[in-house]
């Protein structure tokens, strides 16, 4: 596979180097310091010159090369590029937009706008992998799916929690099976819910953190964001319906005035995340969360740390340098998530690949998640229960795979959709096989 | 620099040249020639020993190379293999002194073809097979076709490969290291099988063919002849020669390009031209300084031309001994072995490239002397040489210089005469081979006493590995943990 990736910095060299084994990669950058790095950490090909120029483009060949990455420090220009390419023939091109603005649905990842195939927005991404991590603090496992649109997360239902005893189906909830003893059961199955069962949530990642909470409550819910860039935006807006107590920091006052009318639910608080008084006077020790998501390295580690030190339980942090994350960890900070490792993921997840696009094996027993797409080409909209999924499978969700869009898992099945199911280890290899058999047949 | 990753590596590249070492030893079995085989398979099973023996102390290495190990493994392996590649001659008895082996070897492996043998129609078949294999594989490169051949090994194969294919170009064919070294290995295979088949239709037998033509690709100069190509005397087996040589001495990549269905770039490289050009007008000098000595002009030429291509492509084939030339075309041929041939080929020297900025180099300085306001860059071909890459070539070129100083004192220390020294010198380290005078083409290097021949193997070696690589490996920086 030829890939191209446009933009040799942090991302473009992480993006690169996650590619690097199954792909023939060619970086391009305007600044040649930036690829002499690329040149001596990666065993790519790079080209000094402008993405935007057609020349460079035609050099670099995009129009033999099956995935084009604009991976640049700008919207507009990762646009242009990625136009551009798409126009001189590269396969498939998706390009790097952090403006929220430019999309019109809320989960980091859309297709088809200006003829670029995937528009991928760091902040949304990096909002949506912060909140799993939150949600993790309670849950015995999580892991997201459909390229970051659905969250999965697997919890304990403790002996004081208000879903005791409640039927596990409900249409609106997020719970879509129960691991009873050695095998995972469908919510439709389960009359009531007993103490020490574990149920198994999906959805999108909002409705998962929030039904997590009900789940599992806590006392004190106080979560703080540090930072009301584009990424505490983010994380604020979809906190909203988690926290009992949300509370967003930014040093600029002109920023807080704009924060504050979009974030009603919120309290927009003007002050350094690193000042140890300020810190104090808002009695940031007492809270659950303290997510520290600024521009710098050096003010998030600082204030995941002076917040520890205060008494906050759990400290997460923006990472903007690769290899810094582990540092991080060993300093005592739970959780970590960065630009670009996120968007390396999702855009291994955009791969054209296999039928399996994703899969993780549940705690404490045998079974796992597997995402999977269907055959392109139906001759007509099929019942899940006809596709070769193994004995014991239960389909837990049905996606478009670029929205995000959830349908209802009895509804018959359109060429392309995702599936997510929960199925005994040791299935894949046959669901493969079963799939290149449906394929085989054809319309 | 990590001694086991070193150890590791050097391994797997001995045994690459163990493993060619059979092909002597299968021939010598095919010739009935007993010495020649228990000589080769003696070396081949040494070889293997160390190999294994590398392998085990390098047993707890890393997969990762740095670029501090490159250098070590490429060094180490270019010494190593020069002491390996002499051992079956002193074994056979065809070279009795080993500082003579060691220099044979050595010279085979950087493609220099600076012999010490003066009888070598006197050699086995496996001997000549084996020089003239080991030109061969010295030419492309023995860490260029390891990165060819071993599997994934990252970005550690792009400083192994870096370090011996070192150069003013270093950008690759392919987006991988190892497809980029498969391509050249294909190129070069294809061309040698080429030059082979056509010299065997010119009349030269199949084994001459086989050796003459890896000599010529990899621009090395071992004959099986001590009259080298003049011994067949035929004007076409010259001609097929001359064009092979200077094939080999082009920019590998600029064949890939064409290949690639991309002929406007071989059109356009300035390298290429200024080659060529160069070529021409040293033919054209020494054909008129020769005129007297020949019957007629094509005869002129056509010796004019070989003697020429054989030097300037650091190949080493003669048909005349350019030693009894008058002066003038002495001197533009020991002009054309600093230069040698173009970036990214076999061929040693300077190279062509470095030549052509540094003359234009010292143009813009000259016009910045006379006019110190005026702000302009250096253009060749269609792009610019940016200043570090003009620091870069200043520096190899006043090292290689240096080198050429200090070689040549300690010839002349040995006795040596003026000529001699300085042309030996120049001609080891550009990978030439015969100089002037007490070492010309029609004489050979018996006479350099011991350790001239050593100091002479290391020049070898720095000029293949174009200097920096052999020298990183002295410096202290590269030995600190």
């Amino acid at each position: 596979m030829r890939v191209i990736v446009l933009g040799a910095g942090e991302v473009g060299r992480h993006v690169a180097r996650a590619l690097s084994e199954d792909a023939d990669i060619v970086v391009v950058d305007l600044d040649a310091s930036a690829l002499a790095v690329a040149e001596d950490e990666l065993d790519v090909m790079t080209l000094q010159g402008n993405a935007t120029h057609r020349a460079v483009l035609e050099q670099a060949q995009v129009g033999r090369a099956d995935l084009v990455l604009a991976m640049i420090g700008h919207d507009a220009v990762n646009v242009t590029a990625a136009v551009l390419a798409k126009s001189l023939g590269a396969r498939q091109v998706v390009a790097r937009v952090d403006d929220p603005g430019f999309y019109a649905t809320g989960h980091g990842l859309e297709r088809d706008i200006a003829g670029i195939d995937a528009s991928v927005c760091a902040s949304r991404l990096i909002g949506a992998e912060l909140l799993r991590r939150v949600t993790s603090i309670d849950a015995s496992f999580t892991e997201s799916f459909f390229g970051g649109a659905l969250h999965a997360a697997v919890l304990q239902v403790e002996e004081e929690s208000p879903v005791l005893l409640r039927p596990a189906h409900h249409p609106s909830s997020t719970l879509k099976g129960i691991i009873r003893g050695a095998s995972v059961r469908a919510n439709v199955e389960v009359a009531a819910l007993q103490a020490g069962d574990r149920v198994l949530l999906v959805g999108p990642p909002e409705r998962v953190a929030s039904e997590a909470r009900t789940i599992s409550p806590h006392q004190r819910s106080r979560v703080v964001v540090i930072g009301g860039g584009d990424v505490g935006l983010q994380m604020a807006r979809s906190l909203e319906g988690v926290a009992s107590d949300l509370r967003i920091v930014d040093p600029s006052r002109a920023r807080c005035e704009e924060l504050a009318p979009k974030l009603p639910g919120c309290t927009v608080l003007h002050g350094d995340g690193t000042n140890l008084p300020f810190l104090r006077e808002e009695r940031i020790g007492l809270s659950e969360f303290v997510l520290s998501v600024t521009g710098s390295d050096e003010v998030n580690l600082m204030a995941s740390l002076l917040s520890r030190e205060l008494g906050a339980k759990h400290t997460f942090s923006l990472v903007h340098r690769p290899g810094y994350a582990p540092v991080y960890r060993q300093l005592g900070i739970d959780g970590t998530t960065s630009a670009h490792e996120i968007l390396a993921t999702t855009i291994r997840w955009l791969l054209p690949g296999r039928w399996i696009v994703a899969h993780a094996v549940l705690p404490g027993i045998d079974w796992e998640l597997v995402e999977f797409r269907v055959p392109a080409q139906l001759p007509k909209p099929i019942d899940p229960r006809d596709l070769p999924l193994g004995s014991g499978a239960i389909v837990v969700a049905v996606a478009d795979p670029y929205s995000g869009k959830q349908r209802l898992v009895s509804s018959p099945l359109r060429g392309g959709e995702h599936l997510l199911i929960a199925t005994p280890c040791g299935g894949r290899r046959a669901l493969e096989r079963g799939l290149d058999r449906m394929e085989g047949a054809g319309p | 620099m990590n001694l086991a990753v070193v150890a590791r590596f050097s391994g797997f590249l001995v045994a690459i040249v163990a493993t060619l070492m059979l092909a002597p030893a299968v021939l010598a079995l095919f010739d009935r020639d007993g010495r020649a085989l228990v000589a080769y398979t003696v070396s081949t099973a040494l070889a293997f020993t160390l190999a294994v023996l590398l392998r085990r102390i390098g047993r707890d290495a890393t997969e990762e190379i740095h670029r501090k190990d490159a250098f070590g493994v490429v060094a180490l392996t270019w010494l190593a293999v020069g002491l390996l590649g002499g051992l079956p001659f002193v074994l056979e008895g065809s070279i009795t002194d080993p500082a003579s082996a060691i220099f044979e070897a050595v010279s085979g492996f950087t493609t220099t073809g600076a012999t010490v043998v003066g009888d070598i129609d006197g050699l086995s078949r496996a001997t000549n097979l084996w020089r003239c294999l080991m030109h061969w594989v010295g030419g492309m490169g023995i860490v260029v076709l390891f990165v060819a051949v071993f599997p994934q090994l990252g970005v550690g194969a792009k400083h192994l490969f870096r370090s011996e294919v070192a150069g003013p170009i270093t950008s690759g064919l392919r987006p991988k290291i190892r497809q980029t070294a498969t391509a050249l290995w294909w190129i070069y295979g294809g061309l040698t099988l080429a030059a082979a088949v056509l010299l065997v239709f010119a009349g030269m037998p199949m084994y001459d063919a086989i050796c003459h033509a890896m000599s010529a690709l990899g621009t090395g100069g071992f004959s099986t002849r001590t009259a080298s190509i003049g011994a067949y005397d035929s004007m076409l087996i010259e001609g097929i020669v001359i064009v092979f040589m200077l094939l080999g001495g082009l920019n590998f990549g600029l064949f890939y390009d064409l290949l690639r269905g991309n002929g406007r770039n071989l059109v356009r490289d300035y390298e290429l031209r200024f080659f060529l050009a160069t070529n021409t007008v040293v033919t054209l000098l020494v054909a008129a300084t020769t005129l007297d000595r020949h019957h007629g002009v094509v005869q002129t030429l056509r010796h004019a031309a070989f003697q020429t291509v054989a030097v300037t492509s650091t190949t080493g084939f003669m048909t005349e001994d350019y030693d009894t030339y008058p002066n003038l075309a002495k001197l533009a041929l020991v002009f054309c072995m600093f230069m040698g041939g173009c970036a990214g080929s076999t061929a040693g020297g300077l190279k062509a490239s470095r030549v052509y900025i540094l003359i234009k180099t010292v143009v813009m300085e000259l016009g910045a002397l006379v006019r110190p306001k005026v702000v302009s860059s250096l253009q060749v071909g269609r792009g610019t040489v940016p200043p570090t890459i003009i620091r870069s070539i200043l520096t190899f070129f006043a090292a290689y210089m240096l080198l050429v100083a200090v070689s040549s004192f300690v010839l002349v220390a040995m006795d040596l005469d003026l000529t001699s020294a300085i042309s030996a010198s120049l001609a080891c380290l550009s990978s030439v081979g015969p100089g002037l005078e007490q070492v010309g083409p029609a004489k050979n290097f018996a006479l350099v006493p011991p350790a001239g021949k050593v100091m002479l193997s290391l020049c070898m070696i720095a000029g293949r590995l174009e200097i920096f690589a052999l020298f990183a490996v002295l410096s202290p920086e590269c030995w600190r943990r």
